[in-house]
């Protein structure tokens, strides 16, 4: 630990004396641009900087990029470089990152923004026309686009390079998927050229007003992300108010989003497709609410009626939450978690009898079973994870798709985590367990929960 | 009948405007072909429109109007291009959707807030010319100004139309003006922005207004529309318990309607009556939690199901408010030889009124008299007074 922490120290640092020692040859170099202009910038792209706003897989975005390039096309050859990389160092000292003191981001931050901030203006001096005039506004817009991809890249590669050499890890998600953001950072840049031009030719009036705009869908966006996130938040807090009901399933529902997501990202998914498996485990039980408490704690077999109203379970997930668009798609993966690889099982709208459900309910499907069988019940102790294992292989074809076993079993080896029983002998002994549990309450081990009616196998989970 | 005259007197406006655009546009500085690509603008860009917090949809024509005014000082000009871009976007509108319920009111409001608008912003350039004030600064000034007695005027507009000055409070009022300002300074920075880079730069000032506009009117509906869902997850939610069969089919909707009659009554905050009416829907939640069979049906007086459900709301950060709403919603606002409670908050006592109401009148089938009578004699320790007497004027018992 204390290894890693003087690692992390180290490359922080090399990046912060590679941010000081580039403003300082700028200083000998090129001239500080002395104009009111320069604090308006400076502040905007602090603001803009340290209020970044969460985009998809937890990456952050905002136009200062555009700040940069706009201050690089107004400051002109000889005052660009320095009086960017200057703006770029202040917005590096995010107050969030000194009161959690966190010393490597503060460093690397400013290493990382002073450079790409040097390369983007750099390429901006490089390329831009000899003077601005309306006819030479293509020309400005493209040397602006230019230096936005050179700022881009350079922040990619150190950002990429920075936590891969102080975290000693391969696998950088989710910043492996900052690339993604430079097409956003190509347009923000033309606009920053355009802009630039504009305030040389028309005067400082276009600044403010295009700040505002900037300003105003800044914050839309910034409390967009915070409803965004407090819909999630709110979803895990109704999931909690079943974990009350059956204090048997606590944590049931995070620990399944968790390994859905597992599997999602070892099958490939991403972004958005990575987030409707993960909001699905979320709401996957939410119709056990209007279960009755009783039936749920029921550790008896079931009668025929109560196994039937245990199996609404997958429909309610959709009669409570099908009037709200955003979960719509959702619905389907969820309420088809009872379904089987070869069409058996039962659910809503993501079943169909004899039809193969979708890879998402699939995905949901082993991620379900995964933690009903490596948690304890009031039945029966947790199961050990080769055991829950060998069992998901063994129904692998019929009940559950091959490729999402083999995805979870991937997953698991890669991050080295283990779930279930430890503390069981052999497995013989986990096996014996599981069994006699089957034989004495009549349950599925594959799936959560009580019995089934007269010793049928059920499916509920 | 007020609006009546208010109706026609714009109408008459409008029509005089057009008129005198047709006879007097020969003898302003700009051509027609201008004034057709002005109009035509202002009518493609009324078809955009933008939600805003106050739950008005603005149109994208604002930005429109602020930079043909920046552009073009002949007022009868302008008149013609307001009046022929209105007229138009109607014609559009109604070819694609039909006719469309609150059509006129809509039309009224902003073809009175253009005129307003011109005229504010051309007396402040003749007042700014007056006094020599001139360059960036009264530019600015202007855009500005403009921008907070626009914000006024739509304001009392909207409110006076939809609503009656009568039947809302000034705060509240006031509050609800203030509220669009993020959606408006964007589509008046837009247009000004295109107003004074278009001579300079000709065509390229388009994208310069545009883009940054498409950033904002992206977020604008990207919030706008996981505000809509995420009232329809709180909605979705507080039926569990009906869907479960174990509180009473509608409840918690005729609750959540009354506390908010009852909230706006009261002049309370837009984003307070957002945190009243969550309240008034969840207050029941806790009972889906609960084992024990005499709890999931008890009252929602009662101590154990509001902390119940105040624990389950509680779970999401972005809903604490709420919660201490609902935890306090059992509590009597008074004790005996004591004053009000200041514990227990406004909105916990409409919640607790409009709940005991809904389930006097559904549960037990008084009639509303007999219900709000009941709830004055509670008055002295359970029910505000106060509270009793707005439900009293909400349902006009």
């Amino acid at each position: 630990m204390r290894q890693l922490d003087f690692n992390r120290l180290l490359i922080g640092g090399l990046y912060a004396l590679a941010g000081a020692v580039a403003i300082v040859w700028l200083g000998q170099t090129q001239s500080f641009p002395l104009t009111l202009t320069w604090p308006v910038f400076a502040a905007a792209f602090v603001y803009f900087h340290w209020q970044s706003v969460e985009v998809n897989d937890r990456l952050l975005a905002s136009p200062s990029v555009m700040v940069i390039l706009t201050a690089a096309v107004v400051f002109g050859p000889g005052q660009a470089m320095l009086g960017t990389a200057i703006m770029a160092g202040l917005g590096a000292i995010n107050p969030a990152d000194i009161r959690r003191r966190r010393v490597f981001q503060l460093f690397a931050n400013f290493g990382q923004l002073v450079l790409s901030a040097v390369m983007g203006s750099w390429l901006v001096e490089l390329t831009l026309p000899t003077s601005i005039a309306p006819g030479t506004m293509t020309k400005v817009a493209l040397a602006s686009a230019i230096g936005a991809v050179g700022y881009g890249v350079v922040n990619i590669c150190l950002v990429i390079a920075g936590i891969r050499l102080a975290l000693r890890r391969q696998n950088v998600w989710p910043w492996s998927g900052m690339a993604r953001l430079i097409p956003s950072n190509l347009i923000m840049g033309f606009l920053g050229g355009l802009l630039g031009a504009t305030m040389v030719l028309v005067g400082p009036v276009t600044l403010p007003l295009i700040l505002v705009v900037f300003f105003v869908g800044h914050l839309s966006m910034d409390s967009y992300a915070r409803l965004r996130e407090a819909q999630l938040d709110t979803l895990s807090g109704f999931t909690k108010a079943l974990e009350a009901k059956d204090p048997y399933t606590a944590g049931h529902t995070e620990r399944v989003a968790y390994f859905s997501q597992l599997i999602g990202v070892e099958m490939g998914f991403k972004g958005s497709d990575l987030e409707q498996i993960r909001v699905a485990a979320l709401i996957h039980d939410i119709g056990k609410l209007a279960i009755p408490s009783d039936l749920l704690r029921k550790q008896g077999r079931l009668t025929t009626d109560e196994y039937d109203l245990m199996q609404d379970h997958a429909h309610m997930v959709e009669e409570v939450l099908g009037e709200v668009e955003f979960l719509r798609p959702m619905l389907e993966i969820a309420s088809g978690h009872h379904s089987h690889f070869d069409g058996a099982g039962y659910g809503g709208s993501g079943h169909t009898e004899g039809e193969r459900p979708g890879i998402e309910a699939r995905v949901l499907a082993v991620a379900d079973a995964f933690d009903a069988m490596t948690s304890t019940r009031p039945y029966r102790k947790a199961l050990t994870q080769k055991y829950a294992l060998a069992e998901l292989k063994d129904k692998a074809g019929t009940q559950f798709d091959p490729h999402c076993v083999e995805a979870l079993e991937a997953a698991l080896e890669r991050t080295g985590e283990v779930y279930g029983s430890t503390g069981l002998e052999s497995d013989a002994v986990a096996r014996k367990i599981a069994e006699r549990s089957d034989a004495l309450e009549s349950r599925d081990p594959l799936q959560e929960d009580s019995g089934t009616p007269d010793g049928r196998a059920a499916s509920r989970g | 009948m007020a609006e009546r005259y208010l109706h026609k007197a714009v109408w008459l406006l409008v029509t005089i405007s057009l008129a005198a655009g047709f006879l007097w546009g020969q003898l302003a500085e700009d051509s027609w072909y201008v004034i057709g690509l002005w109009a035509a603008a202002l009518a493609l860009a009324d078809q955009i429109r933008v939600e805003a917090p106050s739950n008005a949809r603005h149109a994208v024509s604002l930005a429109i109007a602020v930079a043909a005014i920046s552009s073009i000082s002949d007022p009868w000009s302008l008149a013609a291009i307001f009046a022929f871009g209105l007229a138009l976007s109607r014609i559009i509108m109604g070819w694609i959707h039909g006719p469309i319920p609150g059509a006129l009111s809509t039309f009224v409001r902003q073809a009175a807030g253009l005129a307003f608008l011109a005229a504010i912003d051309l007396s402040l350039f003749a007042l700014f010319d007056a006094l020599e004030f001139k360059g960036s600064a009264a530019e600015l000034g202007a855009v500005a100004i403009a921008l907070v007695l626009w914000l006024f005027f739509d304001g009392l507009i909207r409110v006076y139309l939809e609503h009656g000055l009568g039947d809302l409070s000034g705060p509240f009022v006031v509050r609800l003006m203030w509220r669009d300002w993020p959606v408006v300074a964007s589509l008046f920075g837009s247009g000004a922005l295109f107003g004074a880079a278009y001579p300079i730069l000709g065509w390229w000032s388009v994208p310069l207004a545009v883009v940054p506009y498409v950033f904002t009117h992206v977020a604008f509906s990207r919030y706008f529309g996981a505000r809509r869902t995420y009232g329809q997850m709180i909605r979705a939610m507080s039926r569990i318990a009906e869907i479960a069969g174990i509180s009473d089919e509608g409840h918690a909707d005729s609750t959540a309607s009354l506390c908010l009659a009852i909230g706006l009554m009261a002049g309370m905050h837009p984003d307070q009556l957002t945190e009243l009416e969550y309240a008034a829907l969840l207050h029941d939640i806790g009972r889906v939690s609960v084992s024990d069979p005499k709890l999931s049906l008890a009252s929602h007086q009662s101590a154990e199901l509001a902390t119940l459900s105040a624990a389950i709301i509680g779970q999401a950060s972005y809903l604490n408010g709420v919660a201490e709403i609902v935890a306090n919603q059992y509590m009597p606002y008074r004790q005996p030889g004591q004053g009000s409670d200041p514990e227990v908050g406004v909105a916990s006592r409409i919640v607790r009124v409009a709940a005991e109401y809904d389930r006097l009148i559904h549960e037990r089938e008084l009639r509303e008299l007999d219900a709000i009578e009941v709830l004055h004699r509670g008055s002295a320790y359970d029910y505000d007074p106060e509270i009793v007497l707005m439900l009293r004027e909400v349902v006009g018992a």
